[in-house]
């Protein structure tokens, strides 16, 4: 801090005066000195005012024009995230609804193949024991056939009901994956925001704050977010409102269309 | 097609390998192994006895398209079916996955019904 010490050795100049004309009780002189050094120390004090107020709206200028922030904000990264996590809200309660509708539906059948076997088991302990009449049983036995059809019909319909029940369970792969991305977004953020506030502290800082330009701050080096674009190109699960027309297919149907026109 | 053929299910998501194992079995095919990356699954190979290869592409340590590639590369299993069951429907990643020699591929989600024509596609290639 050269100019301090040349202050200093101006301050104790004049000092050093006052002393000598309070001695000789010269008021009107040590009554001027005395002004002049509270002049002094309070042009350091708003100098260095000064110089803080400039270093802060520097810092916070850095921050506005960082590109990095920009990017964070816009750029894709936080409004990608929230398109989406809402997206796999949307998946996780499409497999819900499907799993309870699939339930809903298999549940009177279980009820119905239940009461059904229940009466017949009574008639056929009657049977069994000897306890039926002969027209009776011709009745159990048209009542049997009748159960067994409903029963076999009902019984392929459970089946059906449970694979899409065990199909709806998908959505914890596609939402998993999804998931996995934006925690790698907030883990980038993360390590944007810790890099965007150490270079900002030394912005603040006594040393290189002229050379510490926001151009030089955005510019430094890629940030996470960049770095992790380029390294990875799997898009996993397609998002709606996220995806490159373009370059993406739309389906199983375009997936089978390009591999049999490469012969396939 | 051998129903009793050992099949391989690679996917990093536990819930896909039992759903799609449930699937297979459903279609007869009851004699599955599972892995959850390349990584693993390829010593599973490499020991032999597997006669067909259905994996996912996007897991950590080693993806679905290295192994893949592996699998070509291997004197051993060049020849083995592979089927790719995966959530990746960028039209230069199927073009990769056909040049890398994929035999079949599904995207997520897909249903019991995809899965069967798929698989009966690439056995009858391979038996006819």
């Amino acid at each position: 801090m050269a100019e301090g010490i040349v202050l200093d050795e101006a301050f104790i100049m004049r000092a050093k005066e006052l002393v000598v004309n309070a001695e000789s009780g010269n008021d009107e002189a040590v009554k001027a000195i005395l002004d002049e050094l509270i002049t002094m120390k309070e042009t350091s004090l708003f100098q260095e005012l000064g110089k803080l107020t400039r270093d802060v709206h520097e810092t916070f200028k850095a921050f506005r024009t960082d590109s990095r922030i920009t990017e964070l904000a816009e750029g894709g990264g936080i409004a990608d995230a929230k398109e989406r996590l809402h997206y796999v809200v949307t998946m996780t309660q499409k497999a819900a609804d499907t799993t309870m509708s699939q339930i809903e539906n298999a549940i009177p059948l279980c009820e119905s193949i239940t009461s059904g076997t229940s009466e017949l088991l009574s008639s056929w302990e009657r049977f069994t024991h000897r306890q039926m009449e002969a027209e009776e049983f011709r009745l159990l036995s048209k009542t049997l056939k009748v159960f067994l059809e409903t029963a076999n019909n009902d019984s392929k319909t459970l089946m059906s009901n449970l694979n899409e029940v065990m199909m709806a369970q998908s959505y914890q792969d596609l939402t998993g994956q999804i998931i996995f991305k934006v925690i790698k977004l907030v883990e980038d953020v993360e390590e944007d925001l810790i890099n965007l506030i150490k270079l900002s502290s030394k912005h603040m800082g006594q040393d290189a704050i002229s050379d510490l330009s926001a151009d030089s701050l955005s510019g430094a080096q890629p940030s996470a977010a960049e770095k992790n674009k380029q390294k990875s190109s799997l898009d996993g699960p397609v998002v709606p409102g996220l995806v490159d027309e373009a370059e993406t297919l739309a389906g199983q149907d375009e997936v089978d269309d390009l591999l049999s026109s490469l012969g396939f | 097609m051998n129903k009793d053929m050992k099949i391989l299910i690679v996917d990093d998501f536990s819930t896909m390998r039992r759903i799609i194992k449930n699937l297979l079995r459903d279609l007869g095919f009851t004699n599955t192994v599972e892995a959850d990356d390349g990584i693993t699954a390829l010593p599973i190979l490499q020991a032999g006895g597997i006669d067909f290869l259905v994996t996912d592409w996007n897991m950590p340590g080693m993806q679905g398209i290295d192994l893949l590639k592996k699998v070509r590369a291997d004197e051993k299993l060049s020849t083995m079916p592979v089927l790719m069951v995966t959530a990746e429907q960028k039209r230069e990643q199927i073009i990769e996955a056909a040049q890398a020699g994929v035999n079949g591929y599904i995207v997520k989600p897909f249903t019991a019904a995809t899965l069967k024509e798929k698989i009966d596609k690439i056995f009858e290639r391979i038996d006819g």
